[in-house]
């Protein structure tokens, strides 16, 4: 039995969940940026709140991510998958959604909620906090395709030209 | 000074883990199991050929096998371990659903004609398999009696109009991978390298 579908679900939706509250986040750091910035405001302790949902949600999303590949390659032997257009698609946007996965996870961690008070800091952490999530969202219409035969980002996919490689 | 060295290390040394999981990833080429391993042999998937009963063949002249999947085929794949293939040269070996070579503009269906050529004689089947969503797989044997070649000279043509070879998709996506994966990479690094300049200052 293949229990790769019981490990993509659930980061699938935490990650595409950070992909909203990451472009909430760039749009009240925009708006608020002296309220976010004074200590005891409600909108810093809002903001300090959905920065940890984003970090958190990050780290179980690489697990996930992690876990996806790991199930997926134990399920199917590889040249059973890249015989599959839609599977290399997968792998190839796997491997790039953990480079940036790893990336966000270590900036923060590294770095604190002080990400979101540089310009270039805020910008870069999320604006790829939403672009690995389009990624995320990308990669589960592959799959739905794939094993249902239809999604309902399929006009996307066309228009996207995928799936490639 | 000394915590800004640990962690760009800390992510450069990760990423080039990932870029080589990129490299590990595409390590085993010799794969053959045949389809029904991981995906469901059924009758689901209709695969014909225009070959009705066995195939007369002549050593070193090629011949054209029709090969149409239909009903959910999304790809079609010839590896030369399966059955006899390695006693043919094939003029295509994968095709996926809409690839230029498959004839039939259907989602869902392949139509495709392939080039054989005996590389030797006997008696030998030739096994093709498709696979479709669903891990849904079904096969196809030719059988094939190949007779020696009393012609003096290699025949230029074939017996019928032979498949136009196209790029391995599979090769197309390996480049990708071995270069777009390992340029995010570097860029992700100095990206960090960046924030990490200017955010902690």
């Amino acid at each position: 039995m293949a229990i790769h579908p019981v490990f993509i679900h659930f980061h699938t939706g935490i990650l595409t969940a950070n992909a909203v509250l990451c472009l909430i986040m760039i749009v009240l750091r925009v708006v608020f940026r002296e309220a976010i910035n004074t200590p005891g405001t409600k909108m810093a302790r809002i903001f300090h709140e959905l920065d940890l949902f984003i970090f958190w949600g990050n780290i179980i999303g690489l697990l996930g991510l992690f876990g996806g590949m790991v199930t997926g390659l134990m399920d199917w032997p590889l040249q059973a998958l890249l015989a599959n257009a839609y599977m290399r698609a997968k792998m190839f946007w796997s491997i790039m959604a953990v480079q940036i996965y790893l990336f966000l996870v270590i900036v923060r961690a590294k770095l604190g909620d002080k990400i979101w008070k540089s310009t270039s800091g805020f910008m870069i952490y999320g604006v790829l906090g939403i672009v690995g999530g389009a990624m995320i969202i990308l990669m589960g219409a592959l799959g739905g395709i794939a094993v249902y035969g239809t999604s309902i980002l399929e006009p996307v996919l066309d228009w996207l030209g995928m799936p490639w490689p | 000074m000394n915590s800004k060295i640990v962690s760009i290390t800390a992510i450069s040394f990760i990423l080039i883990i990932i870029v080589s999981g990129a490299f590990l990833a595409i390590g085993f080429p010799d794969q053959t199991s045949e389809c029904d391993v991981c995906h469901t042999n059924t009758s689901v998937l209709i695969l014909t050929s225009n070959a009705t009963g066995t195939v007369e063949a002549v050593n070193g002249v090629p011949f054209v096998i029709s090969i149409n999947g239909s009903n959910g085929v999304e790809a079609l794949k010839i590896v030369s371990d399966w059955a006899d293939n390695s006693k043919f040269s094939f003029s295509l070996m994968q095709i996926s659903d809409g690839d230029p070579d498959d004839s039939d503009a259907d989602t869902g269906e392949i139509s495709v004609d392939i080039s054989v050529t005996p590389l030797e004689t006997g008696s030998f089947t030739i096994r093709i398999w498709v696979a479709a969503p669903g891990q849904l797989s079904a096969s196809l044997d030719v059988s094939v009696d190949v007779s020696e070649n009393t012609s003096s000279t290699t025949p230029t043509t074939s017996t019928t109009t032979s498949a136009t070879p196209t790029q391995d998709p599979v090769e197309t996506w390996t480049s990708l991978m071995l270069t777009i994966n390992p340029i995010v990479a570097v860029v992700l690094i100095v990206l960090g390298f960046v924030l990490f300049k200017r955010v902690e200052r």
